[in-house]
């Protein structure tokens, strides 16, 4: 197979294939023939090269044209473009982070596993094939279990990652098995969507609503929850974070969720969200539960990595929101009815705020020891008041506070729950699901607000001070202040979600229950419309 | 000209966030250079405001429905024109006395706590002004989520404010204050969105609009069904209840004043709790007035409730800061009442109470604050006769106690009277306003305010100032380089606001006169009387040309010219003449 | 009238003592010091003269007496019409603007010396005068209002003087309480007066004197069709605004009724009066005697056409009046302290004057107003004048026969007892006298009540005058007892004077009978009829009603006066009797009742009755409040909070660390929702 061919249009996904190798091969030799400090940054320094080509390439590539030659199984759309620019950003962030990890010599593996992960996203948004799917989401997952392995030496940090591989490695069975489903109910072709036989057009002629396609619909969702740490599927949750080092959480709570998310997107799309009810309504029970859960289970920690891995859950709640709304399709729909773009906004806007809560506290050492306990951060404000200052936005906008883009990313993802409105068939849930997350919201203050007034409103108790070098700085002021770069312009990020959400379904499908809800809209909206 | 009429909101904004950052970086270490920096900061501030009062009341920059200076840049629109949600700033004749009022209590609070502040100055300094500058911009705001970010956003630097530098338990005073309040907000945040998609979808813009203009437009209009408009209440209501704070959702209130420094609880008092009451002026009564008047009974008891209750609590208390604390409940209260006799004489009221409200209570927090420097107590138990230790502070406290009981002839009595006309008349039809869901069955119990009003803040003084000397021991503190009676500057603290309360209660007649030409466009538009309204018709069919072609329309001038004009000598009675239409559009 | 003489009379009335005050308040303590009363002797004593000037003006004026004054407009309720700063001037303002005055410059210039000992001015000098000052300011505005805000304004105002006042000693802790509960008590009454107010706001659309009370009139006249031109409406709104004005003007006039009821001391508001004494002597003769607490008479004369609208409100005006005359009158014969028997004299006087609005004499009652406070701020500041000889002790059981050591205070309490007493010719005599009469028009229980009350002022009026001036002389110890100067005597003297001859502006000359050739009915009241004519108009209705009184009436017209001269002679009698001549008779009679003198002493229990009733359970109320703010409001929102903790409770006991619990979890979950699913497919 010439890949040539390929190659201009994917050249940021060689460009990390490859450098991901690179890294991996060259780090036992670089290990050897660069003495000293040197050789244990050089891994490090390499990943981030490799990403910010990669990134560069993207930009410099701009939007695709449409007109790539695709390789089968791949393709290349706006939700590539956003998935490369968001990731390999947030990667940046994420290797910069991590570059004093690990303490010990496999540094070259740990670089380029998050590479590899990172590969493995981008696939995942370039994915048209379920197969390909299937693979991409598995290559963001397994380089995470040797991850949080590496990352220290530390007994927890073997179990989390044994917990993580045993426990991804089921998720990872129960999904193919309900891609299988898929396979065999939609006429045998693996082809996500696009002309001739591709699955969504076979959906399009098809009544969807049977049991096969229920069945492999939710199978496989089981599967993506398990990515995103949603209920049933989140219990992993506090262990896997808590056992490697913090910056490792940070990432964890980026890379996997990313990739479940465009996976949901995608099997999604192939319906043109136009799935069984009964899809839908498992989604919401599942978005429901998992805000609730997660923050509920959050109030009760004492243990910072904890609560905030709890608010992870939290917040694969909110996101699965926008998913559930889906990209804007209707004729009426208003320009906020756009589920998917605020889900994918909000994903990187969660990406950078929880890898930036995350390195602050990886960024302490309380004699030796991490700092866990929401006691080591106590009176963090007068140790070291930039940290705190960096927490304090982060965990703001994990809070949806003003001035940070969390803010708007509620405003997004709520807004579109609520932009669905009263005609659409799953209109009025939505509402309520909306305001069970903004309920959710008020109870995540809470805790959220723990975390800041253990930082400013109290005396220091223990003697912490800062490990990591100017990389993981770099990392935190970045994370911070892009909370309130995209506070001020969220055109920034929120304008290629668009453009990326509008792509997930082929134009020219349309679904009945869609197609009959636009009607329902035109015609009922009509009239009150008063001259 | 233009340039600066487009863009002084934004700099009233963010003047004080420029005076912090100055605080922070360039003013060393010296405790004295922070706080001259920080009053500096501040002071300019206020200037900035009196001349954009200045530039509103001449009718200088852009007025677009009324609002003047009104300015607005791209936000989340990001180039898409389907999407109106953008940096819009504006003001009328209610909001510019808030601002005027924000304005002169800043610089006041800051330097009230020259003496009281050493501990981590610089940050108090540049949380002082960083809540400035959130209150400024709630009351220029006329983009709903720039007016969320904006209420939202003062929590931050209060909750820093009370956690740090508070009494005993600010742990716990800042953490109840932040959590009640954003339980609440959260919901109207809910309320927000959902009333943005329902203009979008029903309205006739075409636009996903938060800007506020446009959704007072909507909500007159009376597209919003009744069932809708009472969801969006109860969620708009959430959050701006808790912050007045209404009856029951009060009782962080006490707590958060007691902990907070003077300054926070100057701040607290005199203009936070007014966010919540402007949040309903501004958005709940105009946008959903058939909302506001279902829920107008409803209010109106629990208005009346906080009256009573918070005057009964207060009249109990101990501390003086919780009293006067508790205090702020009952007037709040008064302020609630006035505004859903949906009348115009309520409605002014309302207004005229928050400002009035703002300066006396802000004052008795500074008078005690005064005190507690010097006796490190506010147990009335172990204070008492400082008539004769402080007989300036005396003076003081007096005259402002008398304010906030309503004497006649200072300012408290104008709103006072003000919201009970409304309330009591809200059944008749006097004003040109159609009739209210109050009446006299609810003036009656909010009068008994009055009386309780009386007996907790005369108790107070005589407590605190009559009767024998008594002191805690080794008191008065003066290590601090305080005298024992005030010193000139904590007389030039108050002076400014017991001159204000003298001339507001004798001549509250500028204020009224700019703020009914607001009320009546801005607020009860949809509550003008059919035989107003045609004559309203010929004065809009001018107007509605500019309003479409989306030039600028004409200027609250010639608005506030035609309300003046309509009494003349020959018609000093007209509002007898309405007396018998009361059937006619009574229940 | 001239006009805009009488404006810059007005504004002068009102700006002098203001401006008085001002300059002591702000000048006095750092450089009048002593000499502070300056300002506003002379700020109150211009007041004065531009008072008397104003009076010959209005007097002067004929028919069209009543002038309206805009000064400016002040705020509004919207729809156009502004509640304007505005002054009236007419008969009755004339009046009792040359009462107040006069008699508050008489008592500033008192209070130059009495407030000072040994020459050294007291402590808060300056601040004694500033508020005497800011008080006749705010009485002025009290009278000189022309609506019913301004009357609030003022009404509330004189409160707050006369609670700074009251409290002027404020480290002794019964003066701040006395201070308090003057405040308070009348501010339950200005509750009701407020409600009132808000009540003719809504009733007639504005709050102007002219407008409502002319409208009042022609709604109760049932006159559409002046009604509708009046308030520009149609006939049928005017129509029903008729009905609704004579529905409501009794409620308005009661709630009125409780402001004045607040403020001139009547049953069952009257307990703030007594302790209000603890203010020096010269705010008690001023505030508490003279002007102040006559407010309410003066407002119900001044609304006489919402008062006199129904019988039913005036006959309990009397009934009032007359219950409180007679009550206060019981508690002052047993008191000991000099100036409470003269506070509840002053209550009881009030009841007179009220019994007198309530028989429809208001020109009586105003004319008993007038001569009350030239007789009672005498016998007030002649109490002072003892007190200031006695260092400071008031009460008559500490000494005794202080005629010798002070005989010009004697002579004049002296004149002053008399009149109150209603001794024939002097100024109490002639005013009460008309009261009385009126009581008997209106219902003969009334007229005896009063006559009853009149012994029994007579005698409790010497009782004190004979404790304290007759018998054997004794001083508290360490008192060098000595006559006051003459700053404390001319005022006292030209009040002397005023209680003798001021009767004689109520009376006019007639020929025939025993003493008929003074008659009552004089130039005051012809004065005061613009302003009295409503009552007029309305009494000769209830007259009319009741002929079997109008038959009485027209004995007592002749033989009342002759009646009532006696009694008050009778209880001057048996006063010297029982203190003078036989000092041991009050013992028996105090040993033969011992209950109701027990009853009396403790004036009746009413301050503890208002305690038991009102106060404690109000604080317990209020304690309740507070309670259920921390335990019941804090535990529900307590409760909400633990919602979410005790979910994440139960979901966190799944979180067991152990892998096969999680993976069976997870299946459990999966499961659940398949079955889920599959049941609603």
């Amino acid at each position: 197979m010439d890949l040539s061919a390929y190659f201009p249009g994917f050249l940021p996904e060689f460009v990390m294939i490859i450098g991901a190798c690179a890294v991996l091969l060259l780090g036992a030799p670089a290990r050897a023939a660069v003495p000293g400090d040197m050789s244990k940054q050089t891994p490090g320094l390499l990943a981030i090269v490799v990403t910010l080509t990669s990134l560069f390439i993207t930009l410099w590539l701009g939007h695709p044209a449409g007109g790539e030659s695709c390789p089968p199984g791949l393709v290349a759309t706006d939700l590539l473009y956003y998935v490369r620019v968001g990731g390999l950003g947030v990667g940046v962030l994420i290797l910069l982070a991590n570059l004093h990890l690990p303490v010990a010599n496999e540094r070259a593996e740990f670089f380029s596993m998050i590479l590899f992960s990172l590969t493995g996203l981008l696939i995942t948004a370039a994915a048209n094939d379920l197969l390909v799917l299937f693979f991409a989401i598995e290559l963001v997952s397994v380089p995470t279990y040797i991850i949080v392995a590496l990352a220290r030496e530390d007994k927890r940090a073997s179990e989390a990652s044994v917990k993580y591989f045993f426990l991804g490695a089921m998720s990872a069975a129960i999904m193919v098995y309900g891609f299988s489903f898929l396979y065999g109910a939609l006429g045998g072709t693996t082809t996500l969507s696009g002309s001739g036989d591709s699955m969504a057009a076979v959906a399009s002629a098809t009544d969807t609503n049977n049991a096969i396609i229920i069945a492999g619909m939710l199978l496989s969702f089981a599967g993506i929850f398990f990515k995103l740490a949603a209920v049933p599927f989140h219990s992993y949750v506090a262990d896997v974070y808590e056992g490697p080092a913090s910056t490792v959480s940070g990432l964890l709570g980026f890379l996997p969720k990313f990739a479940g998310l465009i996976a949901g997107v995608k099997l999604l799309s192939v319906f043109a969200w136009d799935v069984p009810p009964q899809v839908l309504w498992v989604l919401w029970i599942v978005a429901a539960a998992t805000m609730t859960v997660g923050n509920t289970i959050a109030l009760l920690q004492r243990n910072v990595k904890r609560i905030l891995a709890y608010s992870s859950v939290a917040h694969s709640g909110y996101m699965l929101i926008g998913l559930i709304v889906g990209p804007s399709l209707l004729a009426g729909a208003g320009p906020m009815r756009d589920g998917v773009s605020a889900m994918l906004f909000y994903m990187v806007l969660y990406g950078a705020m929880n890898l930036g809560a995350f390195a602050v506290l990886g960024a302490l050492e309380k004699s030796g020891e991490s700092v866990e306990d929401i006691a080591d951060i106590e009176g963090l404000h007068q140790r070291h008041p930039g940290l705190a200052l960096a927490m304090a936005l982060c965990i703001f906008s994990l809070m949806g506070f003003p001035p940070t883009a969390g803010l708007l990313g509620k405003v997004y993802i709520f807004s579109s729950a609520f932009s669905v409105g009263s005609e659409h068939p799953f209109g009025g849930p939505l509402v309520v699901l909306a305001v069970i997350g903004v309920i959710n919201s008020a109870i995540g203050a809470a805790y959220y607000l723990r975390i800041i007034a253990a930082c400013y409103n109290r005396e220091p108790k223990s003697e912490t001070k800062i490990i990591g070098g100017a990389a993981l700085r770099l990392a935190i002021v970045a994370c911070s202040g892009l909370m309130l770069l995209l506070f001020i312009k969220p055109a920034l990020l929120s304008r290629d979600a668009k453009s990326a959400a509008a792509t997930v379904v082929a134009k020219d499908v349309h679904h009945t229950n869609v197609a009959v809800a636009a009607k329902n809209t035109a015609s009922e909206s009509s009239p009150t419309k008063t001259p | 000209m233009d340039f600066v009429s487009n863009w002084i909101l934004t700099a009233i904004i963010f003047m004080p966030i420029v005076g912090a950052a100055y605080v922070w970086f360039g003013s060393g270490s010296r405790v004295s250079q922070v706080r001259s920096n920080a009053m500096i900061g501040s002071m300019l501030t206020l200037l900035l405001v009196i001349c954009a009062a200045g530039m509103h009341s001449q009718g200088q920059g852009e007025t677009v429905d009324g609002y003047g200076l009104y300015h607005t840049s791209g936000w989340m629109a990001d180039g898409d024109n389907r999407i109106d949600v953008n940096y819009t700033l504006g003001i009328d004749g209610v909001s510019v006395w808030l601002l005027l009022l924000t304005g002169l209590l800043c610089p006041l609070a800051i330097w009230a706590s020259f003496s009281s502040i050493t501990n981590r100055a610089k940050e108090y300094y540049c949380l002082l002004l960083l809540l400035e500058s959130g209150m400024l911009g709630v009351f220029c705001s006329l983009d709903l989520l720039l007016f969320y970010v904006f209420f939202e956003f003062t929590l931050i630097p209060l909750f820093f404010l009370i956690g740090t530098w508070g009494g005993q338990e600010r742990a716990r005073a800042a953490t109840k204050f932040f959590l009640f309040t954003v339980a609440g907000s959260v919901l109207t945040f809910a309320g927000v969105l959902y009333l943005a998609f329902h203009q979008y979808s029903y309205g006739d813009t075409g636009v996903f609009s938060l800007n506020i203009p446009t959704l007072v437009r909507y909500g007159q209009s009376g597209l919003i069904p009744a069932g809708v408009q009472w969801w969006i209440f109860l969620g708009l209501v959430a959050g701006f209840a808790v912050k007045v704070p209404l009856f029951p959702v009060h009782t962080w209130l006490p707590l958060a004043h007691t902990e907070a420094p003077t300054a926070g609880s100057v701040l607290l008092a005199g203009v936070l709790l007014k966010l919540g009451t402007y949040g309903f002026i501004r958005l709940a009564l105009p946008i959903l007035p058939e909302g506001a008047e279902a829920f107008a009974h409803f209010m109106a008891v629990m208005a009346i409730a906080g009256v009573i209750y918070g005057a009964l609590a207060a009249w109990v208390q101990e501390d003086v800061k919780k009293l006067v604390a508790y205090s702020s409940v009952s007037h709040m209260g008064f302020c609630v009442l006035g505004m859903f006799s949906l009348k115009m004489a309520g409605m002014t009221g309302s207004v005229m109470y928050m400002v009035n409200h703002g300066l006396s209570t802000a004052a008795l927090f500074l008078v005690v604050g005064m005190i507690y420097e010097r006796y490190h107590t506010r147990d009335m138990n172990k204070l008492g006769g400082l008539a004769r230790q402080m007989p300036v502070m005396a003076v003081f406290l007096i005259i402002f106690t008398l304010s906030s009981i309503g004497l006649p002839g200072l300012n408290g009595f104008i709103g006072e009277m003000l919201v009970l006309i409304g309330t009591a008349a809200s059944t008749e039809t006097h004003d040109g306003l159609i009739a209210g869901p109050l009446g006299m069955a609810y003036a009656v119990p909010a009068a008994t305010g009055i009386v309780l009003g009386a007996i907790y803040m005369l108790w107070m003084c005589r407590r605190i100032l009559f009767g024998p000397v008594l002191e805690p021991p080794g008191t008065p503190d003066t290590s601090a380089g305080l005298p024992p009676d005030l010193s000139g500057r904590e007389i030039g603290i108050l002076a400014p606001i017991a001159v204000l309360c003298l001339v507001i209660g004798i001549w509250p007649k500028p204020m009224i006169d700019s703020m009914q030409p607001a009320i009546e466009e801005h607020i009860l538009a949809s509550r003008v009387m059919e035989k107003d309204i045609n004559v309203a018709h010929a004065d809009k069919a001018m107007k509605g040309q500019s309003v479409a072609s989306n030039t600028a329309p004409a200027s609250p001038q010639a608005d506030s010219m035609e309300v003046e004009s309509k009494p003349t000598e020959a018609q000093r009675f007209t509002g007898s003449q309405l007396v018998g239409s009361e059937v006619r559009h009574g229940s | 009238m001239n006009e805009s003489l009488l404006t810059n009379l007005s504004i002068l009335i009102l700006l002098l003592p203001a401006a008085g005050a001002l300059c002591a308040g702000a000048l006095g303590p750092r450089h009048l010091k002593g000499n502070s009363h300056w300002p506003v002797v002379f700020g109150v004593g211009g007041a004065a003269i531009a008072s008397y000037i104003l009076l010959f003006q209005v007097a002067g004026a004929g028919e069209e007496s009543s002038v309206l004054i805009e000064l400016y407009q002040w705020f509004t309720a919207g729809g156009g019409s502004w509640f304007n700063v505005e002054l009236l001037i007419d008969p009755l303002t004339a009046v009792m603007l040359a009462v107040v005055t006069g008699i508050s410059t008489l008592v500033v210039i008192y209070s130059k010396e009495y407030m000072r000992h040994h020459d050294q001015p007291e402590r808060g000098y300056e601040r004694f005068f500033a508020f005497l000052g800011l008080f006749v300011f705010s009485m002025c505005i009290l009278v000189l209002g022309g609506n019913f805000l301004l009357l609030y304004l003022g009404w509330e105002a004189v409160g707050l003087c006369s609670y700074l006042l009251i409290g002027f000693y404020y480290q002794k802790p019964s003066a701040a309480a006395a201070a308090k509960k003057a405040f308070l008590v009348n501010r339950i009454g200005d509750f009701g007066f407020g409600l009132g107010i808000l009540l003719i706001y809504i009733t007639f659309g504005c709050l102007d004197y002219a407008t409502v009370f002319e409208a009042a009139r022609l709604g109760m006249d049932h006159n559409v069709e002046a009604l509708a031109t009046l308030m520009s409406i149609d006939a049928i709104q005017a129509s029903e605004l008729a009905m609704t004005i004579s529905s409501r003007l009794p409620i308005i006039a009661l709630l009125l009724l409780c402001g004045a009821v607040g403020k001139s001391a009547q049953l069952p508001l009257y307990v703030w009066l007594p302790d209000a004494m603890e203010g020096p002597s010269p705010v008690s003769a001023l505030i508490h005697a003279a002007t102040m607490v006559t407010a309410g008479i003066y407002m119900m004369v001044r609304c006489g056409v919402i008062f006199a609208s129904s019988d039913a409100v005036m006959m309990f005006i009397a009934i009032l009046g007359a219950a409180t005359a007679i009550f206060a009158a019981t508690i002052a014969l047993v008191q000991t302290d000099m100036k409470r028997i003269l506070a509840y004299s002053t209550i009881s006087q009030l009841g007179y004057m009220f019994l007198g609005v309530g028989c429809f004499a208001a020109g009586s009652a105003v004319f008993h107003l007038m001569t009350h406070a030239f007789f009672k701020a005498l016998l007030f500041l002649g109490a002072g004048s003892v007190m200031h000889a006695m260092g400071g002790i008031i009460d008559v059981r500490r000494f005794g026969g202080l005629k010798r050591i002070l005989p010009v205070t004697y002579l004049t309490m002296l004149i002053g007892s008399a009149a109150l007493a209603g001794f024939p010719l002097l100024a109490g005599f002639w005013s009460k006298d008309e009261i009385v009469h009126a009581a008997f028009n209106q219902h003969v229980l009334l007229g005896v009540v009063g006559l009853v009350t009149a012994v029994l002022t007579a005698f409790y009026t010497f009782r004190m005058m004979f404790l304290a001036f007759w018998g054997e002389e004794r001083v508290p110890e360490g008192v060098s007892a000595h006559e006051s100067g003459k700053w404390i005597l001319v005022p006292l003297g030209i009040l002397a004077i005023g209680a003798i001859f001021s009767g004689y502006f109520g009376v006019h000359v007639h020929g025939g009978g025993f003493l008929g050739f003074l008659e009552p009915h004089g130039a005051l009241h012809h004065f005061l009829e613009p302003v009295t004519a409503p009552f007029a108009a309305h009494a000769h209705e209830a007259h009319a009603a009741e002929i079997g009184h109008g038959f009485f009436a027209a004995i007592a017209h002749h033989w009342l006066m002759y009646l009532s001269a006696l009694l008050s002679i009778l209880g001057i009698l048996v006063a010297y009797v029982w203190y003078v001549q036989r000092p041991w008779l009050p013992q028996v009679v105090r040993a033969t009742f011992p209950k109701a003198h027990f009853v009396l002493l403790h004036k009746y229990f009413v301050d503890e009755f208002y305690d038991t009733v009102f106060v404690s359970p109000l604080r317990r109320l209020g304690r309740f409040c507070y309670q259920a703010d921390v335990f019941l409001i804090d535990g529900i929102v307590w409760f909400i909070t633990v919602i979410p903790r005790m979910f994440g409770q139960s979901w966190r006991t799944l979180q067991t660390g152990a892998l096969q619990g999680y993976g069976l979890g997870m299946a459990a979950g999966l499961a659940l929702i398949i079955v889920l699913v599959m049941m609603t497919t």
